[in-house]
C-alpha cells in the first residue's frame, strides 16, 4: 500500500512539475516568440540583402568582364588586321623592291652590253684606222722610194688630160 | 668702206676709156703692191693711217710699183676717194675682177719636185686647157709625194698622190 501511495505522490509531483514546465514554456513562448521571430526575420533579410548585393556584384563583374572581353576581342581583331596589313605592306614593298632591283639589273645589263658593243666597235675602228694608217704610211714610203721624175711627169700628164676633159665638159 | 664701193670703182675705171694695156699695167702694179703690203707690215700701216698725207703715200706707192702712168693715176684716184685701206684689205677681189676683164687665168701649181722638162710639160698642158693668157705660179711641196695640185681661181684640182691616199683613207 505504501508503495501505491509513493507512486501516487510521485505522479503528482511529476504532473505538478510538468504543469510548471508547461506554464514556463507557455510564458517563454509568449515572451520570446516575437523577438526571436524578429531576430530571424532580420537575419534572413540581411542574408537576402547580402545575397542580392553579391548577385549585383557578380552581375556587374560579369558585365565588366563581358565588356572587357568584347574590347579584348576587338583589340585582338585589330591587332590581327594590323599584323595582316603590315605583312601585306611588307610583302608588297619587298616585291616592289625586288621588281625595281630586277629592272635595274636588266637596265644595267642592257647598258653594259651596249657599252661593251660600242667600245668593241670603237676599238675595232681604231684598229682598222691604225692598220689603214700604217698601210698608207707604207704605201707613201714605197711610193717615195720608187718614185722618179719620169713617172711623176707621166702622172702629171695623165692628170692634166683628165682636167682638160673636165674643163671641156664643164664649158 | 665696203667692197661694194671698190666694185663700183672698178666698174667705173673698166668702163672708161682705159686701154687693155693700161689695165694690164694696173694689174701688174697691183700684184707688186699686194706682194709688198702683204709682206711688209710697216708699209701697210703707213698707207692705211690717215695721219700721213696723200703725197707721202703716193711717194711710197711710186717706190713700190715704179713710174707707170696709168697705175700712178689709178692709185692717186684711190687715195683721193679714201679707199686705199679697202683696196689693201680686199686686193684679191680687185685682182680677180681685173683678171676676168683681162681674160687672164691665175693658176697656182703645187708639185713635189720641178725641173725644166716637167715645167714645160705642165705649161704646155695648161696653155692647151686654158689658153695663152695665164698667170702661173709654181710652188714646191714635198708632202704631196708626187702628181700635181692646181688652184685655178676658185677651183681646186687635186691630182697628187697624197690626195689619192687621203681619198683611199677616207673610204
Amino acid at each position: 500500500m505504501a508503495e501505491e501511495i509513493n507512486l501516487f505522490g510521485q505522479l503528482k509531483f511529476a504532473s505538478q512539475h510538468l504543469l510548471n514546465l508547461g506554464v514556463f514554456c507557455g510564458i517563454l513562448y509568449y515572451f520570446l516568440k516575437k523577438p526571436v521571430s524578429n531576430f530571424f526575420n532580420s537575419r534572413s533579410e540581411k542574408i537576402e540583402k547580402s545575397i542580392n548585393s553579391a548577385k549585383d556584384t557578380i552581375e556587374s563583374a560579369q558585365k565588366i568582364y563581358d565588356e572587357n572581353s568584347t574590347k579584348f576581342n576587338q583589340i585582338d581583331s585589330e591587332v590581327s588586321n594590323l599584323r595582316s596589313t603590315s605583312n601585306k605592306v611588307s610583302e608588297n614593298k619587298v616585291s616592289e623592291i625586288i621588281d625595281n632591283a630586277n629592272s635595274m639589273v636588266k637596265l644595267i645589263e642592257k647598258d653594259t652590253e651596249e657599252i661593251i658593243n660600242l667600245e668593241s666597235a670603237k676599238i675595232n675602228n681604231q684598229i682598222e684606222d691604225e692598220i689603214l694608217n700604217k698601210a698608207v704610211e707604207l704605201v707613201q714610203f714605197d711610193l717615195k722610194n720608187s718614185h722618179d721624175e719620169n713617172k711623176d711627169s707621166e702622172i702629171i700628164r695623165k692628170y692634166l688630160n683628165e682636167v682638160k676633159k673636165d674643163v671641156i665638159s664643164y664649158n | 668702206m665696203s667692197s661694194a664701193t671698190i666694185n663700183d670703182f672698178l666698174q667705173a675705171i673698166t668702163s672708161s676709156d682705159s686701154s687693155r694695156d693700161d689695165l694690164n699695167e694696173i694689174y701688174n702694179s697691183l700684184v707688186k703692191f699686194s706682194e709688198v703690203t702683204s709682206a711688209n707690215k710697216e708699209v701697210r700701216v703707213f698707207l692705211t693711217n690717215d695721219i700721213h698725207d696723200s703725197e707721202s703715200k703716193l711717194t711710197i706707192i711710186r717706190d713700190i710699183i715704179g713710174e707707170s702712168r696709168p697705175s700712178i693715176n689709178f692709185f692717186k684716184t684711190i687715195i683721193d676717194f679714201n679707199i686705199l685701206s679697202d683696196l689693201i684689205s680686199s686686193y684679191e677681189f680687185f685682182l680677180k675682177k681685173l683678171r676676168i676683164i683681162l681674160e687672164r687665168v691665175k693658176i697656182d701649181v703645187y708639185v713635189a719636185s720641178l725641173n725644166d722638162e716637167k715645167k714645160k710639160i705642165i705649161n704646155d698642158e695648161l696653155v692647151n686647157i686654158w689658153g695663152q693668157n695665164l698667170e702661173i705660179n709654181y710652188n714646191l711641196d714635198v708632202s704631196i709625194i708626187g702628181g700635181i695640185i692646181l688652184q685655178v681661181e676658185d677651183k681646186l684640182y687635186d691630182g697628187s698622190i697624197r690626195g689619192k691616199l687621203e681619198k683611199f683613207n677616207n673610204i
